[in-house]
């Protein structure tokens, strides 16, 4: 195999590795064929080790580094906000403007968490109120107004079970939100300190 | 070498090289491969982790007309090496502590 053979395969390997990390697998070889220079071409290519090889390293360590990734997005909840606020108080008060902008940013975030509950609480109520009616509606005798009540019950239910989905959702979204707002703030400051000393 | 070299003991040793001096992939192969048998597919991804995680940094020096990419220690790589000698010191002892018993009751002759 020459050099040139190696880098087209390589390069056929690496089509559905992302660009950037092609473009500097493919660098890094370049320069290691270079340096090994024309007499040592065939040891470079033993050294490098088969395309397909090389590839695969490369792909398994990209996957196990996103796999570490997500999982890290996982565990980025309650807990996380709560270190970070930590970190933000450990801080030296020789921050004021930034503690104040964290407990304002905290009330604020508490705000808009305790409505959010407060909207899914609202949900569950629609939910009671449409078992109570549903029963009430079953179990007593048969009137037309059964039907109404049903009627009701079940446009209850919906409407709930919609504006229910709604609120998680916005409750995951303004968490992950606060979550990084929090973290940036904290390395901003942190930065800071160390710019200080 | 009939021991096994885990990714974490690259990883250190690769820390170790470049806690001497700034250097080139090609070159960091060379004296990797002095120490142990590694082909270039394992070390260029381990570069790549490592400076994907903060602990390496690139840049480009131009040498003899063409472009070399030299890396250096971060750092964050810098406190990871201190770290990865410590927990190895640590690991050396015990295991020396293991080994060389072995040899002390073969000497004495103490079996069974």
């Amino acid at each position: 195999m020459t050099r040139q053979e190696y880098m087209d395969e390589l390069c056929r390997c690496l089509y559905d590795v992302h660009d950037q990390e092609r473009i500097d697998a493919l660098r890094y070889c370049e320069e290691y064929f270079d340096e090994a220079g024309l007499e040592h071409e065939q040891q470079a290519i033993e050294d490098l080790g088969k395309p397909a090889k090389f590839a695969a390293q490369l792909k398994a360590e990209a996957a196990i580094r996103s796999a570490e990734e997500a999982h890290k997005d996982d565990k980025r909840s309650f807990y996380d906000v709560g270190k970070i606020f930590i970190g933000i108080l450990a801080l030296p008060i020789a921050l004021p403007l930034l503690l104040a902008a964290a407990m304002l940013m905290l009330a604020f975030y508490l705000t808009v968490i305790l409505l959010i509950i407060a909207g899914i609480l609202l949900a569950l109520c629609g939910v009671t109120v449409f078992v109570i009616l549903f029963f009430s509606a079953v179990f007593m005798p048969f009137t037309a107004s059964s039907f109404v009540r049903i009627g009701i019950g079940f446009i209850l239910l919906g409407i709930s079970v919609l504006f229910g989905m709604g609120m998680t959702q916005a409750l995951r979204f303004v968490v992950s939100w606060f979550t990084a707002m929090a973290t940036k703030l904290y390395y901003k400051a942190k930065e800071g300190k160390r710019n200080e000393i | 070498m009939n021991f096994q070299l885990g990714s974490a003991l690259l990883d250190a040793c690769v820390l170790a090289i470049l806690h001497k001096e700034d250097t080139y992939g090609y070159k960091l192969t060379q004296e990797v491969k002095d120490m142990m048998e590694v082909s270039e597919s394992t070390l260029y991804p381990v570069l790549r982790r490592l400076t994907r995680e903060g602990y390496l940094e690139t840049y480009d020096q131009e040498h003899m007309g063409r472009n070399r990419r030299y890396y250096r220690l971060s750092d964050r790589g810098k406190r990871k090496y201190k770290e990865y000698m410590e927990e190895w010191r640590s690991f050396k002892r015990k295991i020396d502590m293991v080994l060389e018993r072995g040899d002390e009751d073969d000497k004495t002759g103490i079996h069974g």
